[in-house]
């Protein structure tokens, strides 16, 4: 059987004046999971939704193996699985009849679809709740029903919206764990989230979505190397000194000099800061005040540097608006 | 990989579970109120004229039989799915490996069902409180069953059209005033309204159930068998290109 392939082909969606994408094209790899990161508005569940077929495009294609997809179509249902980010309607259902009855319209047998359905409720923690009503349980309860419904019988493509909005720490960690296990060397996965300190973790692919557009598509290291070139300071201070002022003033105007991302929160301060000897400058500086009770130095994580990404095309786009005026 | 699916009678069954499900927690309105009203007027009438005429008797028995037919198929079930396309619930069918016409089939049967308790409540109070001489054929099952296939159609077409659930439920209720005025006014009455009423699913379904219930002749109504059929095919069909449409 011939590796499943995914294909984006000039993609445009309008929505009255709005460009919600515009000219997207792209082609997925089988075996891999994709991020599609960026900020609200900027045209990533769009993009799903042209995928599975609830939208149509403006313009261009989207095609799996070579056929266009079409709304509707049984093909298109049977090759991609989607968790929207809205409840599903299964909210009458009891949670174990939910995540059976999904495994059951996907094609599976009773006894197949009855042993997933207690092997994800397990997993999910989900068996104190398996007798309750779907519409009564909270939100990330409700959210944990939506994955299991969607990867009870995982399909060729899947496409997750924002997987784990409203779930508690324990429960994104296994979720994370879930979508890790998903990786099929057949399979293509697609997630929208805005948890990328997690979403790294699972991601062979990073797409960054800006105003409809794609920014950057590379791996996380790759994207880290060629938009980073920075790194990641938090210095804690040892107590409150008359010194302390100068020395943020001092911090603040570097940051404005490099650029970047700056916090400061009590006693800590949180930068990045440009690699190679301006750091080292930095660090010799720091020591020198003799304020210091520890300094970390980490690599950027996706997060930083989507943080960092993002300011250079605002201030991209405030110096274009500027240039405009007469 | 292979991607199955399951067959057009697992997922009628499913489905069909997934509807039938709701009873749990909404049994009260789906069931008690598609019964109420209609038994209501049977029981208001009667009180009101007691000496009214046999044929008048039988008209507004089997009229409100398809009054409540109506509310359950017509203003339920529009308010509902106009709920599923406003939340964009809808969309999970719309993704699910699944034949949209076997969800408005499902979805159509499960509501018909919700009227039933209220169409077998008033086909007593016909019998015992107003001495209406009822026959019961095996054929008005498939028959209510056909009617709440159409009905649930229209139903189903008002819901994805409206733009909210209260709209729905608006237009919902003016069908059902048609399908009231329709059932027990006689149509020489209601003048040249009469012929905009004969554009509903009730129509014939009214006409099929007089006939089973009180001349049980059939030959007659074969007609309507085949434009009830018809109308089904294109309610189904309609209502199945419309949950299909992408925005």
């Amino acid at each position: 059987m011939s590796p499943i392939r995914l294909k984006f082909e000039h993609i445009s969606k309008r929505f009255g004046s709005t460009w919600a994408n515009s000219d997207i094209t792209l082609q997925f790899e089988p075996g891999t999971i994709v991020g599609l990161l960026g900020p609200n508005g900027a045209g990533k569940t769009t993009l799903l939704r042209q995928l599975v077929g609830l939208s149509r495009p403006t313009s261009g294609h989207i095609a799996v193996n070579g056929r266009t997809v079409i709304a509707g179509r049984r093909w298109v249902k049977d090759f991609i699985a989607y968790l929207p980010q809205h409840p599903l309607a299964l909210g009458d259902l009891t949670v174990e009849e939910a995540i059976r009855s999904s495994a059951l319209l996907r094609g599976q047998t009773w006894s197949h679809a009855q042993i997933q359905a207690q092997s994800l409720l397990e997993m999910l923690d989900l068996s104190p709740i398996r007798r309750r009503q779907v519409s009564q349980l909270s939100g990330g309860e409700h959210r944990l029903v939506g994955i299991a419904s969607v990867v009870v019988a995982p399909t060729p493509i899947i496409a997750l919206d924002e997987p784990t909005n409203e779930l508690d720490p324990l429960m994104r960690h296994r979720i994370w764990e879930v979508i890790a296990n998903l990786r099929h060397p057949e399979r293509i996965i697609l997630l929208v989230s805005h948890n990328m300190l997690e979403a790294e973790r699972v991601l062979d692919r990073v797409l960054i979505m800006h105003h409809g557009h794609i920014r950057h598509d590379s791996t996380p290291l790759s994207l880290r190397q060629e938009a980073g070139g920075f790194l990641k300071v938090t210095v804690c201070f040892s107590g409150a000194s008359p010194e302390l002022p100068r020395v943020k003033q001092e911090l603040i105007r570097l940051h404005e000099l490099h650029g970047g991302h700056f916090t400061w929160n009590g006693l800590t301060a949180q930068f990045t800061a440009p690699r190679g000897k301006a750091l080292n400058l930095l660090a010799l500086w720091l020591a020198d005040t003799g304020l210091i009770s520890s300094v970390e130095v980490n690599e950027p994580t996706l997060e930083d540097t989507y943080l960092a990404l993002r300011q250079g095309w605002l201030a991209d786009q405030s110096a274009s608006e500027e240039g405009k005026l007469p | 990989m292979n991607s199955s699916h399951a067959s057009l009678g697992m997922m009628f069954r499913v489905l069909m579970r997934m509807q039938l499900a709701r009873l749990r927690r909404h049994w009260r309105p789906y069931v008690v109120v598609s019964a109420v009203m209609p038994a209501g007027i049977v029981l208001l009438l009667n009180l009101t004229n007691p000496a009214m005429p046999e044929p008048q008797r039988a008209q507004i028995v089997s009229g409100a039989m398809l009054l409540s037919q109506s509310i359950a198929s017509i203003v339920m079930l529009s308010q509902y799915v106009a709920w599923l396309k406003v939340s964009r619930a809808l969309d999970h069918y719309r993704v699910m490996p699944i034949s949209l016409e076997v969800l408005v089939i499902a979805l159509t049967t499960a509501y018909s069902f919700f009227a039933w308790p209220g169409i077998v409540l008033i086909a007593f109070e016909g019998r015992y409180l107003d001495q209406v001489p009822i026959h019961f054929s095996w054929l008005i099952v498939p028959l209510l069953l056909l009617a709440g296939v159409t009905m649930g159609s229209l139903g189903t077409i008002m819901g994805l059209l409206a733009p909210d659930e209260g709209l729905a439920g608006l237009f919902g209720n003016l069908v059902m005033m048609g399908i009231l005025f329709l059932g027990m006014v006689p149509l020489n009455v209601m003048g040249p309204w009469a012929i905009s009423l004969w554009i509903l699913p009730s129509t014939g379904a009214l006409d099929i159930l007089r006939g089973l219930m009180f001349s049980q002749a059939l030959h007659p109504l074969l007609r309507w068998w085949l434009a009830m059929g018809i109308y089904a095919i294109v309610g189904l069909g309609m209502s199945a290109y419309f949950i299909k449409r992408p925005s």
